[in-house]
């Protein structure tokens, strides 16, 4: 079932057919304490702490992200729902769409006292008599599961399905999130009930097929009810986070009652246009999780799926452009490669002897020696060469291409790692320069007199003309297997963002995320934590997450990026008992720098196990780490204590398990969480 | 409306007041800003403290905002500048009851140095880094817990 937006990075992991049916939920399956924060599951973000304004799009700060350990996998977010008791409930008028006559497969997820004599009801359409339809609920026999029905509107002998087990002997726990579904088949009267811990592995029937009386349902007038049959009729001790009415088992949705979609008032409209309004009183649901938060604005990572450093990418005629050309946006003399009127026209002015149009860029760091891939697209016009430069230095590298030949022409200064230019149809050639500037600075896309022209050559304008779509300029390193070209507007918030793996951008100096309640370690010794991040800046050390808030607490753990500083930066992961802890370091890994760092550790062995991208970077076995449990501490992410040491980078997921996870799972882990960051 | 992207750093002087109008005009979510020491080096002295990331819309006009643009010889050039509205700010403050002048506003809105640049490439401009402070000091150690892999 789809829930929220899943952003970037599936394309790759397609193709590379790694993904299996693993899913990180199965870490907790045993209720370990931990957590699990994906910034690509949009449905967990909220940009204030409270949790009332969902993140639905980029660049939006995100204050509450909710921790998914707990069983938030299908759809059990924050949102408006009936209060539990009775005469508080949501309805939507009689419809062709909830009028459903024939088969019927009803889901629901939220989480309730399964337990409860007397129960509730999840859904029906169930008026006075004359009027009865269907319904869905366990108010029968403690914790059983019922579906009944009409064929005439007031007959339901013979037309109770009681489920023969209960979720809770089916191993179900009270107020746990999880999926409970009844279909209904009206040729035979088969009645099937399945449940659905949440935990990855779908729909499990519940018991044995019910068969009672077969026959269609009635097609009332009445109103659908959640969280009752009809109004103020059942106490309804439930909270709903969804209700799905299918139209044939496994049929066509007909009805989606997603309270995530509430904004205030009394009413919301689903995503398949049924008004739900409320009656009673209604409550916001936060499920159960370490979530972590921020209630100050400017502390609040933000959403990010950037990649390529420029603005204007396909307008090249823009008001930051410091451009010596004459340049106009979406001309009709060529279409662009991706066949939209997109392409910009340069023409060389006579005016001076330059002929440069600059890349800017404050997303890419102007920094010496900085690998980075240059890119744009170019046909020839009346002009068939052009070079892909970096200002700042007259020693910087240059490329030059030929447009009419595909070729490389020539290529100078320092360092010029690799050149390409590749057909990309209709003329249109992609030039790509990878190099590592002896001097930080912007970029430039010259016009050339000849193919074997100096870098910046200096010559008198001749209004020769050459189109440029598509430019990209990104640091090499970041991400692996990603579309070459991002799409940036005029504005740092437009770029497109399929195919580029989503992240939390921390930036060094404020942000912080952390739970309002402490996670409560003490029962185990043994810590397993998986994160994906990229390191931008090895300045001043950084906490990318930390269990308590000082190091120097008992039964504490975390990963430093860096932990040195400077020319030494690195990766750390840490861990102690009641002594000060042992450490495993890696070596020298220099910002910016993408990875996969998981952490293994094990108090009593003592154990302090750092693996980067899949592999043991360093262990210590050595250091003693004295004796006990973790601590119960507030969660921090992205700083320590929310006051220092703060992570300049990104975070594409964290994953702490309290317990010690067997390599093969762990690698498992690894590979899930590559998916996220691509990193390697 | 969308919040705003900005960098806001205030003279390590002024930083008190910034965060007295803050904490009146900005609401809860506005607490805790410029608390992140600023100097020439990470060891101080503290000369400025910053506060970066997305802010409401109301609160970013209010506020001055200088922009930026990098040449092509690597060198910063003021390509706008909006002056915010400094006389709001202190109609607001005096409404909330904050003991505020007019010119104290004034010369914290010139002294301030707001832009929308990534906040390491404001530092750089500015010449300054993050000032590391002290780690907090440790919390009392948790209660004994029965040890759960403990030999038979």
């Amino acid at each position: 079932m789809p829930v929220g937006i899943e952003l970037g990075g599936m394309s790759r992991r397609r193709r590379r057919g790694a993904i299996t049916a693993f899913s990180p939920s199965q870490l907790f399956a045993s209720n370990e304490q931990g957590l699990w924060l994906d910034p690509s599951d949009t449905s967990t973000l909220f940009q204030d702490s409270a949790g009332t304004t969902p993140v639905t799009a980029v660049e939006q700060a995100v204050g509450l992200m909710l921790d998914k350990s707990k069983g938030l996998l299908s759809s059990t977010n924050t949102g408006f729902t009936p209060a539990s008791g009775a005469g508080h409930s949501f309805n939507t008028p009689d419809s062709v769409a909830n009028s459903i006559t024939g088969d019927i497969d009803i889901r629901w997820y939220g989480y309730t006292i399964l337990s409860a004599a007397g129960g509730g009801t999840f859904c029906g359409k169930w008026g006075s008599a004359g009027q009865q339809a269907y319904a869905f609920d366990f108010a029968g026999t403690a914790g059983a599961l019922r579906f009944y029905y009409t064929s005439d509107g007031s007959t339901s002998t013979g037309r109770v399905a009681t489920s023969s087990v209960t979720p809770i002997s089916a191993g179900l726990t009270n107020n746990v999130p999880c999926g409970l579904r009844a279909t209904y088949k009206t040729s035979t009267g088969e009645v099937l009930f399945y449940y659905d811990k949440l935990d990855g592995l779908g729909w499990v029937q519940l018991g044995a097929t019910q068969t009672i009386t077969s026959g269609a349902i009635f097609d009332t007038t009445g109103l659908l009810y959640v969280n009752d049959r009809m109004a103020a009729s059942v106490s309804a001790q439930l909270n709903t986070s969804r209700l799905q009415i299918y139209n044939g088992i496994n049929g066509t949705l007909a009805v989606d009652f997603d309270p995530t979609r509430y904004t205030g008032g009394t009413t919301f409209i689903a995503a398949t246009g049924e008004v739900w309004t409320l009656t009673g009183a209604g409550t916001r649901i936060t499920p159960s999780g370490n979530h972590v938060s921020a209630s100050a604005d400017a502390r609040r990572p933000i959403l990010r799926a950037r990649y390529n450093g420029i603005r204007y990418t396909e307008k090249f005629a823009n008001s930051e452009s410091l451009t010596a050309v004459t340049c106009v946006n979406d001309v009709a003399d060529t279409l662009a490669p991706n066949g939209t009127q997109t392409a910009s026209r340069a023409t060389e002015t006579t005016a001076n002897s330059v002929h440069n149009i600059f890349m800017g860029s404050t997303f890419v760091p102007s920094t010496a020696g900085l690998r980075q891939t240059i890119s744009v697209y170019a046909k020839a016009g009346t002009c068939p060469f052009i070079q892909l430069t970096t200002a700042g230095s007259a020693s910087n590298p240059y490329a030059n291409f030929d447009l009419i030949n595909g070729t490389v022409t020539a290529t100078g200064g320092t360092t010029v790692i690799a050149t390409s230019i590749t057909d990309a149809g209709d003329g249109w050639w992609r030039c790509v320069m990878i190099a590592e500037p002896v001097i930080g600075g912007s970029h430039s896309i010259n016009m050339l007199l000849t193919g074997t022209g100096a870098r910046s050559e200096s010559y008198t304008g001749t209004s020769r003309t050459v189109f440029l779509w598509g430019r990209d300029l990104r640091v090499t390193n970041d991400g692996v297997g990603l579309p070459e070209y991002q799409r940036v507007g005029a504005v740092d918030t437009d770029y497109d963002t399929v195919g580029f793996p989503p992240y939390l951008a921390f930036d060094g100096v404020d942000d912080c995320l952390f739970t309002a309640s402490t996670v409560n370690f003490t029962a185990t010794d043994e810590m397993t934590v998986v994160s994906g991040a990229r390191k931008l800046s090895d300045a001043a050390q950084g906490a990318l997450l930390e269990s308590s808030p000082a190091s120097t607490n008992v039964g504490r753990f975390n990963i430093f990026a860096p932990a040195s500083t400077g020319a030494s930066g690195n990766f750390q992961f840490s861990s102690r008992g009641t002594i000060a802890g042992s450490s495993a370091t890696s070596a020298t890994t220099l910002a910016p720098v993408s990875a996969i760092l998981t952490g293994r550790a094990d108090i009593s062995s003592p154990l302090t196990e750092l693996r980067i991208n899949g592999a043991v970077s360093a262990t210590n076995t050595t250091t003693s780490q004295g004796t006990g449990n973790y601590g119960n501490y507030a969660f921090f992410v992205g700083a320590r204590n929310n006051s220092t040491t703060r992570f300049n980078g990104r975070i594409y997921g964290i994953i702490v398990r309290g317990a010690t996870t067997a390599t093969p799972t762990l690698e498992q882990t690894e590979t899930w969480m590559n998916g996220k960051t691509e990193a390697y | 409306m969308a919040d705003i992207f900005r960098t806001l750093s205030v003279p390590a002087a002024d930083a008190p007041l910034a965060r007295q109008i803050a904490d009146t005009l900005g609401g809860a979510g506005a607490q805790g800003m410029w608390e992140t020491p600023l100097g020439p080096t990470a060891d101080g002295p503290v000369t400025w403290y910053v506060s970066s990331g997305l802010i409401p819309t109301d609160f970013a006009y209010m506020v001055p905002c200088t922009y930026w643009a990098m040449d092509e010889d690597g060198n910063w050039v003021e390509t706008g500048y909006e002056p915010g509205n400094p006389v709001a700010v202190y109609e607001g403050c005096v409404a909330a009851g904050l003991s505020v002048t007019q010119q104290e506003i004034d010369g914290l809105f010139a002294r301030a140095d707001v832009n929308d640049q990534d906040p390491w490439v404001a530092f750089a401009r500015m010449g300054v880094t993050i000032v590391q402070m002290p780690e907090p000091e440790p919390e009392p150690a948790p209660e004994p817990q029965d040890f759960p892999f403990a030999e038979e």
